[in-house]
This record gives structure tokens, C-alpha cells and sequence, in this order.
């Protein structure tokens, strides 16, 4: 084992572990382990949520896929950049100002009742559990490449850190560590983008050039290339790219999590700047494995494209400085699956426990104890999966949780936001009918099978890779449907008018 | 707040004149941005000799394209929070008129 | 790798030795506490950039892979690069005093780098400013403690050494050397720097804590202090009651004595000389008359000053403090010292603290004693309102003339009504015009006379424009009342009481005689500063009226008694002629 990588790794885990003792000594009531009680400040709320929302697959996968196919590894980024307008003009604002802790708690702000809030806890806790399976069995797999700790052993490490984060400091040390995170992606991928620049003397264009002399294909790697070939295919993933973002859960508590209207405006902007200027810098790296690695020799040693950073950093730096970026990539990792291990805790423990179960009478000590106690579950259960799946390529979760975000969670928030007819069933029937034809369609698609390595052998019956340009007009329609075909609901006016006063002004 | 209350405040020229300034500005802002997005993988799908003109060093109008969406995320956001700050005044309006009554 | 790690640690504990005397240097801890203004940040931009210096040869140098130790380091060469702990110094800087320190320091790291020449120059001595600027901005951003965590500083100091070998990769000719050299002192400098960078501010914490904990000592004392006197000084400034706090003073400040003096002379003193230092001995130190006439403390710092005549006293040197009460200097507290040099600021600043202290305490008790005497006047007062006696022996005055001299009976009556009115409009205030007060007396003086029309004769003299001075109410009707119960009780005819008022310099001279049996001389002293019981037991007592005049107009306001030849007695007192602004007290 190597002792740079493990001084690395060791601070990130000693760093973390501080910040977790230090935020379980501040929370004891549920308002602070669910959403700091709201006060972070805007800047920093904007921090956690870059730090949130930009994983492993955006660091890594990114940077590989610019490397390999130039113009079609950079589109995913502009995808992932415009979505935040959908929340910020659209969604953000009414949305906080109708919830507490939890999406089942601005749903269940329109409609009474406790089918609602199983529904939203459910679907909350399978995104979530769908997301942090393929970000820890990167995470093991890297940690295995670098440090040669066992696959098994360092899932289980991981798993067990992001628990510890969740358990005893909450939404705190989970805020705190998506922040450093955060400053340490952005420092590190700056820091490496000027090692890049200085080596072409701070001519951006020279590195341009030998990008476009150092591939077979060009000129041509400037083009979109086979991502687009099918512009259904291409339609389909924009379109759950755009929407998807205000269905992730995991993001939406962010807005909780500060005390006011204008904090969590400044929350997205400050998000969209830092994420923007991530994948600016993303691109410098894609371009800097062609000049520094080539592309062969990167396509040789992985070709996903996810070890192109860290190769880089060999290159421009030794071990030292790879070292460091696997150390932030280790970083990114633990912060978003913490955010996610949180998030589905929150959904169980408040929605499901406190509010059925235990009808809302459960005491606050009782209610932090389930919580942990949740935590520690999901945690368990997130291990035990992707121990599970080891050898299997996971990658195409992450596209499933945001067709999932898209079809089952956006379509109802946009509708309990803004339409006037909308009621309780069309809400089920939406969530439902979303989750269903994504999952489904995700089996039937290429992903699963796959004549030659799908777990299903045959010819996909769907054949998209990303199934959102039919799952999301069907979650749209399952919506609607249901609204109109059943009766609108006795107090549906006073009921709107009070939505949509609150939601707009705050007033209750 | 009672029903009364609310109907009244809802009804009041404050809360409409907000919700009609917000549609104002959300709406084409929405309409300008989507389209904007849209553009660019239909573009490249189905018009690809059009977006695929250099349009500076090796970088063509696609990548153009790309690049101004950022600078528009960007630039959208700061407007957006403009506007908002006068928004904020019109609902500290309304709170008022709650507390009058 | 190791070798270099081990060999970084050992030069560092140099550093941290320094670092550690630095934080026993009391004007380097008086610095830790200052606001951070336009001096202190340069002061501290020197300070550690200083520190920065020494970090740089406490450095290894390293010559084409071959690391070498000299104690010294005038010229570095071409190929040779000092690997440092400079960044130590400069993060401390910029966690300790913000962004602006951070940087200043990192500048005068930097030139002294660049002055001394090497390879990686750029590199080496550009992370200087950038680490202090950069620590100066996170430490900002992180933590809202005046110094940070050292568990913070950790991963601060861990960030620099790896801004450190970007640098490095990134301004070089040579990227092939670079990455040679930034893997082989990567590494240690990281583990090696951001360790240090945690000790040092764990030992500035510990100053700072030491600090803290003395003020708060020295805090709990004085409250302490001023807790356990009230009680004493609740009881005037007396013997006894000097005695108390004088032994309660010296206890808790362990000093070598403590006196406490009114104006003339000691009321105690407590501690070493106190066999030559005696109770009820005159003032004798010039300073201490200083004191009393200006109000402010004065310091006497060797035995000359002190002014005590017996030459083997051990005081040397003393804290005089002048107490204060409603303004005026009634007595002083000294602290004495053996030596001048145990006169510390500390010192200086309890007695500053004391003084005003225990001057408002007596201010606290005066107003307290102000309120139940007015309270009492008002009491009684009320009393007096439906006093029986007065009014049927008044009534039966009107009864007996009413048909014989109606119109006597008839003034009477007004009088009568008028005396009662103004008995309830007085009750109020603590001060009313002359004025008002002598038509008080005048109401009570027409009753009187009709009363005892064959047994008393009054002589009334008050001089004009004496009218607009102020006094308080109920001060002449008891006066006078008191002489007709008193001192002409057993009179049956021939009585006289004389008034007279007349303004003297800026003050009004009232004098109130009659020709009666006198004051007994074992009263006459006690009279005025002890209540008495009087038999007849309506009127508001010479007492009250007496601390009335004292508290409200000032000392030499006070009433004087004198028995008269060959009979009488004569109450006299004066009252300013202007009322300068008192404190209203009630």
C-alpha cells in the first residue's frame, strides 16, 4: 500500500470524522439533524449543493467521456447546468415555502392523508438507494486501484464511514462535508487545469490544437459524434437531464436547510455558478488526457474513460498528485453518498414513522432515535447491495434515477404547485404510473438486455439506452388521467387558494 | 388565517399584481431557455451540416451553442434574483396587509 | 521519503521551541488581544514574517537529490532548492490575524526568499503570499472562534503544502524534475507542516485561555468584593463598619494594608503598621488631601509620599481612592503596597473599579434611607391630615367663638382649610419653593395664634425676595410646632416664637427661637441624627426634617441648636439661594 494515497485518504476520513463529532455535539433536536435549522447561509447552502450534486460520475466520468468523445462527453454538462433554472425559476420558492423537512411534506401540504406520504417516501427511498449503489461500488473500486484494499473491504469501509456521517451528525456534518468537498473539487480540478495551461505556455488554443492533432478522429472529435446518432435517443436524454434535477430528492431538502426566500435563491446561484465553472474546467482536463496521456493509451488502460483523471494527474504529477485526486474524488464520493443515505433517512423516519406510524405524537428524542436508527439501515442495506453487484456495470443507475426523478417526482410537484384541478388520486396515479413505466422500461431496455452482456440475453424490447422521452410523458399522462377521471375533490378551491397563497408569499 | 382573510388578501390588487409580474417574467424566460436547450440536440440531430460550421479555431457551432447556454444559465440567474428583490417588496406588502386587519 | 519526513520533523521541533517561547512573551499574548487595526496588522505581519525567516533555515536543502542539513544558508545555487516549513509561519499569520497579515508576512518570506536565491524560485516563493492570503480567508470562512481549531488548522495547513507543489508543476521549465522533486518532499512537508501548524495554534489557544481565565478571576473578585460589602455599608461610614470592610478588603486583594478614611481622619486600618496606623488618627498624607479635594486617585510610589512619621513603617507605596457620595468626596479607601513595583495595572484598575464601586453602593444606601424618611414624612404626614387632636382642639376654638366673634370663627374655619389643603398638596415632592412652604407655616402659624391668642405671641420676619429658593416641604410647621410642644409647653402666657429669614451671601439664614424651657443638654447633641420618641407623638420629628435638609441640600444644610440666655432655645439652618441641579432622589 502505497503511503501517499494513504496519508490522502487518511486526512479525508480523520477531516470528516472531526467535522461529524463536532456537528453531533451541536444538534439534538430533529429541526437541526434534518435541515440544520435552517441556518446555513446562502453561500454555503450553495456550496453543499454543488457539492451534493456533483458525484464521482461528474468528476471521473466526465472528464473520461470529453477525452474519448470529445463534443458528446461535454453535452451531459450543459444538461446538468440548465436543469438548476427549472428549480430555480420554477420550483425552488413555492416549494420551501410549503414544506419542512421532507417532499412528503410540501405534497402533503395539498393533500391530507397518508397515501401520499408512503408513496413519496417510497419513491424517495428508491432513488435514493438506486444512487448511492453505483457511487459506492466506484468507490470501491477505486479505493482497491489505489490503495489495494479488497473490493469487499473497502465498500464496507465507505459504507460504514457515510452511516457514522449520517447517524451521529445529521444534516450538519452531511452539509459541512458536501461544502469542503466542494472547496477541495473545485481547488484541485483549478490547481490541475493551471498545470495543464502552464505546460502550453497559457495558450488555451495550443492545447486545442494538439487535442485535435492527438485522436484518430480529427477534426472530428470536435463533432457530436455517435451519442446522436438516434435523435430519439438524443431527445430522451435531454429531456431527463433538464427535468430530472427538480425530482432528485436528495436536492430538494436543500432548500430547508436555509431560513429564508432570498437564501435560497442565493443557494442556486451560487450552485449554478460552481457547478458551471466545474465543467468549464472539465473540459480542460478532458482535452489535457488527449495531450498529455493520448488517447490511446487512455482507450488501453480504461475504456469508460474513468481513471482518465486520475491518469492525468500521474502524468502532470506523479503519484503525489494523483494521490490528491483520487483523494478528492474519495471526497466527492462519501459527500453525495452521505447526502443520499440522509436524505432517504429523512423520508423514512419523518414521513413514514413519525407522521403514520406514530400519527405525529412521537417525542422529539424518540424521533431523533428512529432517525439514527433509519440511517443505519439504509446504510446496511446500501452495503449489502453493492457488495452484491461487484462485478456488474452499475453505471446506468445514475441515468435510471434521474428518469425516475423526472417521471415520477417532477410532474407532481409542477402540478401540486400549479394546477387548480389536481387532486389526491391523479397525485398516486402520477407518482405511480412515472415509477412503474421507468423501472420497466429501464428492464426492457439495452441496458438490461443485451444479447452479449445483459443480464437479460435477448434483443432489448425498447431499444433506448434512456427511456425518459417515453417514462415522462407517460408519469405527465398518468397524472392528468387520473385527475380527470375522478371526481375533483369537495374543498379543492379553498384548499388551492391556500396553496397558492403560501406557496407564493410564505403566508400561512 | 381564516378563509375570509385568505380570499381577501388573494383577491387583494398586492397579490395579483405580483402573480402577474412573476408570470411576466418566469414564463418567457422559461419559454427562452427551453427553446434554447432544445435547439441544440435537435440541431445536431437532424440539421448536423448547419451546427457543425467552425465557428472559431475547431470549435463549431455546436460548441458555440454550448458555451453561450452557460453564460445564459448565468445570466438568467441574476435576473431572476433582480426581479425577486422587487417581488420580495410586493409580499412584504401583503404581509402587511394581513397584520392590518 | 521517510528519511526526509523524520529529518523535517526534528528541524521543526526548532520551530515550534520558538514558536513556544514566543506565546510566554507577555507583549506577544498583549498583541494575540488587540483589536485588528492598521498597527496591529503590521506589527504582526513583521512579527511572523520574522518567524518566516527563521523557518527557511530551519529548512532542508536539497542538491540534486542529495539532501544536506546546514545550519546556515547564505546563497543558494541552481540546483539546489531549499525545502522549508516557511509555510508554517504563514498560515499561522493569516489564521491568526486574517487575510492581510497572511499576506504581508507571506511578502516578507517571499523577497527573503528571493534574495536568497535557488531553483523552483517562483514556485517556492510565490505560495508564501498565497497560503497566508488563503489561510487568512478560510479561517474566516470556517470557524467564528478568535483562533481557530487546531483540529481546523490541521486540514488548513494540509491544503498549503499541496498549493505548494502544484506551484511547482506548474511554473517550471522541467516538468520531468518537478514531478521527481514535488514526489519526494510531497508528502513529508504535508504531514510535516500541517502538524506544526496544529501544535502552534494549540499553543496560542492555551495562552489566550490563560488570559482569559486571569481576567475572569480578577472579575469575580471585584463582585465578590462589592457583594460582601453592602451589607456594611448599609451602616454608614463608621468606625465600626469601616473596620469590616477594611478587614474584608485586605483579605481578598492580599495586599499588605488597607485604611479607610472620611475626611478628617482614619476609620481603620487593617494590615502591616497598624500598630502605628491607628483609628481616629488625622490625615497626614498630602496626597490623600489632594484626593479629597479633586476627587481622583491618586498613587503614591515610595515612603516619602506617604508621609509616615515612624521609619520603620513597611508601607511603601499606596493606592488612594476617593469615595463619593451624591457626588461629594466623603471619605477615601488606600491600598497599601510594600513595594511600588507590586503596583501593576491590574492593581490600579481594581481600586479605579472599587472606588466607583462602593461609591455607588453608599449612593444606593443614601437613596434608600432618602426614600423611607420621605415616606416616613408622608406617613406621618397623612396622619397628621386627620390628626384628631389638632382638629378638635381646633374645632373647639371654632366652637367657642363662633357665636361670640364670628368672624374669628369664620377664619379660623378658612384657615383651617387651608392648612388641610396644602397638608395634601405638599406630600408629593421632596423639594417646593419657599415660597409655598412659608404659606404652609402661615396657615398653621393663623391657627396657632387664634389658639393660643393670651399664651403666645408670634414674630414673623422674613426679608423679600428670599422666596424662590428651594426647601423641603414639612421642614418649618414641625420646627415650629416642636417649639410650642417643647419647649413652651408649661408657658401659660408670654410665650414669644420669633421667625426670622433672611439671605446671607448666596445663602438664606432661617432661625426659629423661643423663649421656653430650652433643650436638655443630654438631647440637645443627639438631636437631629437619632430619631427621638416624642410624647406627643403626631409631630414629624426633628430627625426626619434634619436628614431631610442633609440629603437633599447637602451637609451644611443640617439644623444647629443652641439654648438660649436666659431662656429658649433657637433652631437655625440655611438653605442655598439657588438650587443648583441634585439628584432627585424618590
Amino acid at each position: 500500500m502505497n503511503l501517499t494515497y494513504f496519508v490522502f485518504f487518511l486526512f479525508i476520513l480523520t477531516g470528516t470524522l472531526i467535522i461529524t463529532y463536532w456537528a453531533a455535539k451541536r444538534g439534538h433536536t430533529t429541526h437541526q439533524f434534518y435541515t440544520v435549522a435552517g441556518s446555513l447561509t446562502g453561500f454555503q447552502n450553495g456550496l453543499a449543493i454543488a457539492g451534493d450534486y456533483i458525484s464521482a460520475a461528474s468528476f471521473l466520468g466526465i472528464t473520461g467521456a470529453i477525452a474519448l468523445q470529445g463534443f458528446d462527453g461535454f453535452f451531459y454538462s450543459i444538461g446538468f447546468l440548465v436543469s438548476y433554472l427549472i428549480l430555480l425559476l420554477i420550483i425552488a420558492e413555492p416549494f420551501r415555502n410549503l414544506g419542512n423537512f421532507t417532499l412528503g411534506d410540501v405534497i402533503h401540504a395539498r393533500f391530507r392523508g397518508n397515501s401520499i406520504r408512503i408513496m413519496t417516501a417510497i419513491t424517495t427511498i428508491i432513488i435514493s438507494i438506486l444512487y448511492i449503489i453505483p457511487q459506492l461500488v466506484a468507490a470501491g473500486l477505486l479505493i482497491r486501484l489505489l490503495l489495494g484494499i479488497d473490493y469487499s473491504t473497502s465498500v464496507f469501509v465507505i459504507g460504514t464511514f457515510m452511516t457514522i456521517y449520517v447517524v451521529f451528525g445529521g444534516m450538519v456534518a452531511t452539509s459541512w462535508v458536501q461544502i469542503i468537498k466542494t472547496v477541495l473539487l473545485m481547488s484541485g480540478t483549478f490547481l490541475i487545469v493551471m498545470i495543464v495551461l502552464s505546460r502550453f505556455n497559457w495558450n488555451f488554443f495550443d492545447l486545442v490544437d494538439s487535442v485535435s492533432r492527438g485522436t484518430p478522429f480529427g477534426e472530428a472529435f470536435f463533432y457530436p459524434g455517435h451519442l446522436f446518432s438516434n435523435p430519439l435517443e438524443t431527445f430522451s436524454l435531454n429531456l431527463t437531464l433538464i427535468l430530472g434535477t427538480a425530482g432528485l430528492p436528495h436536492i430538494l431538502i436543500r432548500f430547508f436547510t436555509v431560513k429564508n426566500g432570498p437564501a435560497v435563491r442565493k443557494s442556486l446561484i451560487t450552485a449554478t455558478w460552481v457547478i458551471g465553472l466545474f465543467y468549464m474546467m472539465t473540459l480542460v482536463l478532458g482535452f489535457g488526457v488527449i495531450a498529455f496521456v493520448g488517447w490511446e493509451t487512455i482507450v488501453s488502460i480504461d475504456h469508460t474513460g474513468n481513471l482518465a483523471a486520475p491518469v492525468l494527474a500521474v502524468v502532470l504529477g506523479g503519484d503525489f498528485l494523483m494521490a490528491f485526486i483520487s483523494a478528492v474524488a474519495f471526497a466527492t464520493i462519501l459527500a453525495v453518498v452521505t447526502g443520499l443515505v440522509l436524505s432517504a433517512t429523512s423520508s423514512f423516519s419523518h414521513d413514514i414513522y413519525n407522521h403514520i406510524i406514530r400519527k405525529g405524537k412521537a417525542s422529539e428524542a424518540e424521533q431523533l432515535r428512529i432517525a439514527k436508527l433509519t440511517a443505519t439501515a439504509v446504510g446496511v442495506i446500501s452495503i449489502l447491495f453493492s457488495l452484491g453487484l461487484k462485478n456488474i456495470n452499475v453505471t446506468f443507475l445514475v441515468s435510471l434515477t434521474f428518469v425516475v426523478a423526472a417521471s415520477t417526482h417532477f410532474p407532481v410537484i409542477l402540478f401540486t404547485l400549479y394546477w387548480r384541478r389536481f387532486n389526491k388520486t391523479g397525485a398516486l396515479t402520477g407518482m405511480v404510473s412515472g415509477l412503474v413505466s421507468s423501472l420497466l422500461l429501464v428492464i426492457l431496455g439495452p441496458h438490461i438486455m443485451n444479447p452479449e452482456q445483459g443480464w437479460i440475453l435477448q434483443d432489448a424490447v425498447i431499444p433506448l439506452y434512456n427511456p425518459g422521452i417515453i417514462a415522462i410523458p407517460v408519469g405527465f399522462l398518468g397524472a392528468v388521467t387520473g385527475t380527470l377521471l375522478s371526481e375533483p375533490s369537495s374543498d379543492q378551491d379553498e384548499v388551492f387558494d391556500r396553496v397558492l397563497l403560501r406557496s407564493q408569499t410564505g403566508l400561512k | 388565517m381564516n378563509r375570509d382573510m385568505e380570499q381577501q388578501i388573494l383577491h387583494s390588487e398586492s397579490f395579483q399584481n405580483l402573480l402577474k409580474q412573476k408570470k411576466s417574467v418566469i414564463i418567457p424566460l422559461t419559454i427562452f431557455f427551453v427553446s434554447a436547450y432544445f435547439l441544440l440536440p435537435l440541431a445536431v440531430s437532424l440539421a448536423p451540416q448547419w451546427i457543425n460550421r467552425p465557428l472559431f479555431h475547431s470549435f463549431t457551432w455546436a460548441w458555440g451553442l454550448a458555451f453561450f447556454q452557460f453564460v445564459m444559465v448565468w445570466i438568467i440567474g441574476m435576473i431572476y434574483a433582480y426581479k425577486s428583490k422587487k417581488w420580495d417588496r410586493l409580499v412584504q406588502q401583503i404581509q402587511h396587509l394581513r397584520e392590518d386587519k | 521519503m521517510e528519511e526526509l519526513t523524520v529529518t523535517l520533523f526534528e528541524r521543526i521541533g526548532l520551530l515550534l521551541i520558538v514558536a513556544f517561547m514566543m506565546t510566554r512573551i507577555p507583549s506577544f499574548r498583549y498583541l494575540l488581544d488587540r483589536e485588528l487595526n492598521y498597527k496591529t496588522i503590521i506589527y504582526y505581519s513583521l512579527i511572523f514574517g520574522l518567524y518566516g525567516m527563521i523557518c527557511v533555515h530551519v529548512g532542508v536543502v536539497i542538491t540534486d537529490h542529495v539532501m544536506t542539513t546546514p545550519l546556515w544558508t547564505y546563497q543558494l545555487n541552481d540546483n539546489q532548492m531549499l525545502v522549508g516549513s516557511t509555510l508554517v509561519a504563514v498560515v499561522i499569520a493569516g489564521l491568526l490575524g486574517g487575510p492581510f497579515v497572511g499576506l504581508g508576512s507571506g511578502m516578507i518570506v517571499a523577497t527573503y526568499l528571493v534574495l536568497l536565491g535557488g531553483d523552483f524560485l517562483v514556485a517556492n516563493s510565490l505560495v508564501n503570499p498565497l497560503a497566508g492570503l488563503f489561510a487568512g480567508f478560510t479561517a474566516r470562512f470556517f470557524s467564528e472562534e478568535r483562533v481557530i481549531a487546531p483540529a481546523k488548522a490541521l486540514f488548513i495547513g494540509m491544503f498549503t503544502p499541496i498549493l505548494h507543489m502544484t506551484l511547482l508543476l506548474i511554473f517550471t521549465e522541467d516538468p520531468n524534475k518537478s514531478i521527481q522533486i514535488v514526489n519526494t518532499i510531497g508528502i513529508p512537508l504535508v504531514i510535516t507542516d500541517s502538524i506544526a501548524i496544529a501544535i502552534f495554534t494549540a499553543m496560542i489557544r492555551v495562552a489566550l485561555n490563560e488570559k482569559e481565565q486571569e481576567a475572569a478571576l480578577e472579575t469575580r473578585r471585584a463582585l465578590k468584593i462589592a457583594e460582601e460589602a453592602l451589607p456594611h455599608l448599609k451602616q454608614g461610614f463608621h468606625f465600626q463598619s469601616a473596620m469590616e470592610i477594611a478587614r474584608l478588603l485586605r483579605n481578598e486583594l492580599k495586599i499588605a494594608a488597607v485604611s479607610l478614611t472620611n475626611k478628617e481622619m482614619v476609620l481603620a486600618h487593617i494590615g502591616l503598621g497598624s500598630d502605628h496606623h491607628k483609628q481616629g488618627e488625622p490625615l497626614q498624607t498630602v496626597l490623600s488631601f489632594e484626593a479629597l479635594k479633586t476627587g481622583e486617585i491618586k498613587i503614591a510610589r515610595n515612603p516619602g509620599q506617604i508621609h509616615c512619621n515612624d521609619p520603620g513603617c513597611p508601607l511603601h507605596a499606596a493606592i488612594i481612592v476617593p469615595i463619593k457620595q451624591s457626588g461629594e468626596v466623603t471619605g477615601l479607601i488606600k491600598l497599601y503596597f510594600k513595594r511600588s513595583q507590586q503596583i501593576r495595572a491590574v492593581e490600579i484598575a481594581l481600586a479605579q473599579g472599587l472606588g466607583k464601586l462602593i461609591s455607588n453602593q453608599l449612593d444606593v444606601v443614601a437613596a434608600e434611607k432618602m426614600k423611607s424618611l420621605i415616606q416616613e414624612a408622608e406617613l406621618r404626614n397623612l396622619q397628621a391630615q386627620i390628626n384628631p387632636h389638632f382638629l378638635f382642639n381646633t374645632l373647639h376654638s371654632v366652637a367657642t367663638s363662633i357665636r361670640s366673634n364670628p368672624s374669628l370663627a369664620r377664619h379660623l374655619v378658612i384657615q383651617l382649610g387651608h392648612f388641610m389643603r396644602m397638608n395634601l398638596k405638599l406630600t408629593r415632592t421632596s423639594l417646593i419653593q419657599l415660597e409655598k412652604e412659608l404659606e404652609h407655616l402661615r396657615a398653621y402659624l393663623e391657627i396657632v395664634k387664634v389658639r393660643f391668642a393670651d399664651q403666645l405671641t408670634i414674630d414673623y420676619d422674613v426679608e423679600e425676595g428670599v422666596r424662590e429658593a428651594m426647601i423641603p416641604p414639612f421642614t418649618l410647621q414641625p420646627l415650629v410646632e416642636n417649639c410650642i410642644q417643647h419647649g413652651l409647653k408649661d408657658v401659660e402666657h408670654g410665650g414669644e416664637i420669633r421667625i426670622h429669614i433672611n439671605q446671607k451671601g448666596n445663602q438664606i439664614r432661617i432661625e426659629i427661637q423661643d423663649n421656653g424651657k430650652g433643650i436638655p443638654e443630654h438631647i440637645i447633641h443627639k438631636l437631629g441624627s437619632q430619631p427621638l420618641q416624642s410624647q406627643a407623638g403626631n409631630g414629624i420629628g426633628i430627625y426626619n426634617v434634619n436628614q431631610r435638609l442633609i440629603n437633599l441640600l447637602g451637609e451644611s444644610s443640617g439644623l444647629h441648636f443652641k439654648n438660649l440666655k436666659p431662656a429658649g432655645c433657637c433652631i437655625s439652618f440655611q438653605i442655598p439661594e439657588k438650587q443648583e441641579q441634585r439628584r432627585d432622589v424618590g
